[in-house]
C-alpha cells in the first residue's frame, strides 16, 4: 500500500491543546532574545528573521506532530461522499500550505439527512464520530465536523447532513517546515557573519546572508503550497470522485476508506481519519445502501491486509506476475493457480 | 532521483526569477482570498469542491482492475482472438464438456476465471453476470444469472479466482454462446470485461459446414465482411527471466493480428459474404471449411466479422470453428 503520511498523532495523555498560538510566538521571541543578547548594535536586528523562523518551525512541528490525538489506531469504514475539499480549493490563510485532500462522508448505514444523534448511535460506525471519553474527560471541545455549513451540504443542495471527516496527507507544512530550517540556519549565520566581520562587511554579508534566509523560507512556501500526490505516483490511480446529482440525489460514489483515526485539535473538535491510507470505491449511491456492505468491508480489510503483506508484495513483482495484458498474451509461466474441484 | 533533480531544478528557478514571477501569483492568491471574504466563503465554508464531479490523484486512492480474456479488447489492440475462451468453461456433473452437443433443458455450470491486474487494490464482491446467446455474431443476449467473486492483488491467494453459475440450457436443442460481463463498482479498464465463447467443433468428412447467425445490432445499416485466420492461444513462454521491454514485446507481438493466416492448402468459403443487413436483421451465413488433402488433427480457424463505422473498422463479433479429421475420414 502507498499513502503519504507526515503527521504523527500524540496519545491524549501526551497532549495539551492549550495556548498554542502563545506557545509559539514564545518561542520566537526566546530565540530572538537570545540572538540579540548575544550580539550589539545593529547586528541585533538579524535576531527578528530568527524569531520569525523559530515560530514558523514551532507552528509547523505543532501542526504535524502535536496537533492530532490517537483515538484507537487504525479503522476502516464506508461512506456515501457528502463533500470534497481538494487542496486547491484551500485559500485561507495557512490553508495554502494545508495540501491534505479531505473529504466528508456520510456513514453506513445512515440515509442523507440523518442528524448527529442518529449518526452517532448507528452501528457499526457510529462510535468514530461520536465524542469520546479520552478527549471529552479532559474537557477538549467538540462540536463535530463543521455543524450545518457547507462541508457538511451535498453540493447544490441544503440537505445537511452529519458527516465524517477524513483527510489524504499532501507534504505542504512539512516542506514549508524545511524551508523554515534552511531559512534559520541562514539566519543564524547571518547573526554571526554580521558579529564576527567587522563593519561594514559584516552588515553586507549578514544582509546577503538574510536575504537568502528569507528566499529559503519563500521557496518552502510555494514548493509547500503546490505539494499535492504527485500525478502518476500510483499507476491508474488518478480518477473523480462523484457527491450526488444535486438533481435526483443519487450518484454519489460509496467509499471504503482505512487509515488512523484520530482527534483534531486545530478546530472546534471533532474526530477524523488522518491520514487515509487506503481509499477505493465499493459502489454508487441509488437512494439506499446496498445490502452486503458489511461483507465488502470485511472482504476488502482482509484483501487489503493480504495485499500489504511482503510476501504478497514479492510474489506480485514475479516474472509470473509481470503481465498486465492477459496472463495468456504477454505473461509466461504455468498456471500456479488451478482451478478448484471439479462441481458435482 | 528524478524527484530530486526535478526539486533542485525548482529551486535554481525560484532563486533566478521565480521570486519574482510568484511576487504576481501571491497577489492574485490575496486578491481571490479578499474576493472570496467579500462573498462570504471563508474557512471550510470555501474549502469545499462546487462540481458534483472531483479530479482525484491521490496515492492512498486506489482501483482495482479486474479483467477476463475479453475478445474485442485485444482486437481493439490488434491483437488476433480465439472465441475460444481460455476464461470459460462449462461443466456438466463434475466434468468439463465442450460448447458443442449440449443437451436442451439440461443444467450445466459455467465457471468463469477471473484476474486482477493491480498490485494494491482487490476486488470484493464483484458481480459476474452470465448470459447466453444463439451462436453467432451480435445475436440477441439471453441473463442468465449473477455470481460474484473476490480476487486478490497480483501475488495474492486468489488471482485468478473462479466463480461458478448454473446455466440450465433452452428446451429448444442448438448450439449456444456464452457472455461472462464483469460489473466492478471501479475499474482502472472497463474495455476488458467482456468474454464470450463462441465454438463450434465439425467434422470435416469432406469440406466441414458450419452454420451461424450474423444480426445487426447496431442503430444504422452496416455492410459485414469477414476475415479469417488460425490462430490459437499458444501456451505461455517459461518464465526465468526479468521482464524487459523488448522481451516484453515479443511476448505480445506472438498474438498480433496479421501474424495468423490461415495455413497452407485450407479454404473457407462464407455465404453471403458481404452481406447488408439494417438495424436488428439477422441472417445465417454458412461457412465451408475445405482442408487440404491429407490432413489429419484439429484446426481452428476464426471467423471475425468487421463493419466500417465513421471510418473505422469495427469488429462486430466472431466465431471459432473447429475443424477435426480423423485418420482415413
Amino acid at each position: 500500500m502507498s499513502y503519504e503520511q507526515y503527521t504523527v498523532c500524540q496519545l491524549p495523555e501526551h497532549h495539551n491543546p492549550k495556548h498554542v498560538v502563545l506557545k509559539v510566538i514564545a518561542q520566537g521571541l526566546l530565540a530572538g532574545a537570545v540572538g540579540a543578547a548575544l550580539v550589539a548594535g545593529w547586528c541585533s536586528f538579524f535576531a527578528l528573521p530568527i524569531a520569525g523562523f523559530v515560530s514558523s518551525i514551532a507552528y509547523c512541528q505543532w501542526w504535524l506532530y502535536h496537533r492530532l490525538v490517537c483515538l484507537g489506531g487504525d479503522v476502516s469504514a464506508v461512506g456515501m461522499l457528502v463533500s470534497v475539499e481538494p487542496p486547491s480549493e484551500k485559500h485561507d490563510a495557512f490553508g495554502e500550505l494545508d495540501s491534505d485532500y479531505s473529504i466528508n462522508l456520510l456513514l453506513y448505514p445512515n440515509a442523507p439527512g440523518a442528524d448527529r444523534t442518529t449518526v452517532e448511535t448507528s452501528a457499526p460506525y457510529g462510535q468514530l464520530v461520536a465524542e469520546q471519553a479520552a478527549t471529552k474527560d479532559r474537557g477538549w471541545t467538540f462540536t463535530g465536523y463543521e455543524p450545518g455549513q457547507k462541508p457538511t451540504k451535498e453540493p447544490g443542495t441544503e440537505r445537511v447532513n452529519w458527516v465524517f471527516h477524513a483527510e489524504f496527507e499532501g507534504g505542504g507544512v512539512s516542506d514549508f517546515m524545511t524551508g523554515s530550517q534552511i531559512a534559520l540556519g541562514l539566519a543564524t549565520a547571518a547573526l554571526i557573519a554580521c558579529a564576527a566581520i567587522p563593519p561594514p562587511w559584516g552588515y553586507v554579508v549578514g544582509a546577503i546572508l538574510a536575504f537568502l534566509a528569507f528566499l529559503a523560507w519563500l521557496i518552502g512556501y510555494i514548493v509547500g503550497e503546490s505539494d499535492y500526490a504527485a500525478p502518476g505516483d500510483v499507476s491508474g490511480s488518478p480518477s473523480v470522485l462523484h457527491t450526488n446529482n444535486p438533481v435526483g440525489g443519487v450518484g454519489a460514489d460509496l467509499l471504503y476508506i482505512q487509515g488512523t483515526w484520530v482527534y483534531d485539535s486545530a478546530h472546534t473538535g471533532w474526530n477524523e481519519i488522518h491520514p487515509i491510507k487506503v481509499c477505493t470505491k465499493v459502489g454508487e449511491w441509488t437512494g439506499e445502501w446496498p445490502a452486503d456492505i458489511p461483507e465488502i468491508v470485511a472482504g476488502l480489510d482482509a484483501g487489503f491486509a493480504e495485499a500489504a503483506n511482503p510476501l504478497t508484495v514479492d510474489r506480485g513483482k514475479d516474472d509470473h506476475n509481470s503481465w498486465t495484458i492477459h496472463p495468456d498474451i504477454d505473461g509466461c509461466g504455468d498456471d500456479d493457480h488451478p482451478p478448484p474441484d471439479p462441481l458435482h | 532521483m528524478r524527484s530530486v533533480i526535478r526539486s533542485l531544478l525548482f529551486v535554481l528557478r525560484t532563486l533566478l526569477y521565480g521570486w519574482i514571477v510568484a511576487i504576481p501569483q501571491l497577489v492574485a492568491r490575496i486578491r481571490a482570498r479578499c474576493r472570496r471574504h467579500r462573498d462570504g466563503e471563508t474557512g471550510r465554508e470555501g474549502r469545499v469542491a462546487r462540481e458534483p464531479c472531483v479530479p482525484i490523484d491521490q496515492p492512498a486512492f486506489v482501483r482495482p482492475d479486474p479483467l477476463i480474456y475479453s475478445q474485442y479488447h485485444l482486437a481493439a489492440k490488434g491483437l488476433a482472438v480465439s472465441w475460444d475462451n481460455p476464461d470459460i468453461t462449462l461443466w456438466h456433473q463434475g466434468s468439463e464438456v465442450g460448447p458443442g452437443g449440449l443437451r436442451p433443458a439440461t443444467r450445466y455450470d459455467v465457471r468463469a476465471r477471473v484476474w486482477n491486474n493491480s498490485t494494491d487494490c482487490p476486488v470484493v464482491k464483484m458481480p459476474v453476470h452470465l448470459s447466453y446467446l444463439s451462436f453467432g455474431i451480435g445475436t440477441v443476449s439471453h441473463p442468465v444469472t449473477t455470481g460474484s467473486v473476490d480476487v486478490s492483488v497480483k501475488g495474492g491467494s486468489a488471482n485468478p479466482a473462479f466463480v461458478t453459475m448454473p446455466w440450465t440450457t433452452p428446451h429448444e436443442a442448438g448450439h449456444y454462446c456464452l457472455q461472462v460481463l464483469l460489473d466492478p463498482a471501479d475499474d482502472v479498464e472497463y474495455g476488458n470485461n467482456l468474454g464470450q465463447e463462441n465454438t463450434d467443433v465439425g467434422e470435416a468428412h469432406s469440406p466441414a459446414t458450419f452454420t451461424f447467425a450474423l444480426r445487426n445490432d447496431t442503430r444504422r445499416q452496416h455492410t459485414y465482411g469477414f476475415r479469417t485466420d488460425g490462430y490459437t492461444i499458444p501456451s505461455r513462454p517459461p518464465c526465468g527471466r526479468r521482464e524487459r521491454g523488448g522481451e516484453r514485446n515479443a511476448l505480445i507481438d506472438r498474438h498480433r493480428a496479421d501474424a495468423h493466416p490461415l495455413p497452407d492448402g485450407w479454404t473457407v468459403d462464407l455465404q453471403p459474404d458481404t452481406p447488408a443487413l439494417a438495424p436488428g436483421e439477422e441472417i445465417t451465413i454458412t461457412a465451408t471449411i475445405t482442408p487440404p488433402e491429407g490432413f489429419t488433427g484439429e484446426q481452428a480457424v476464426n471467423v471475425n466479422a468487421h463493419y466500417r463505422e465513421y471510418h473505422d473498422d469495427r469488429l462486430a463479433g466472431g466465431v471459432t470453428l473447429r475443424v477435426r479429421r480423423g485418420p482415413g475420414a
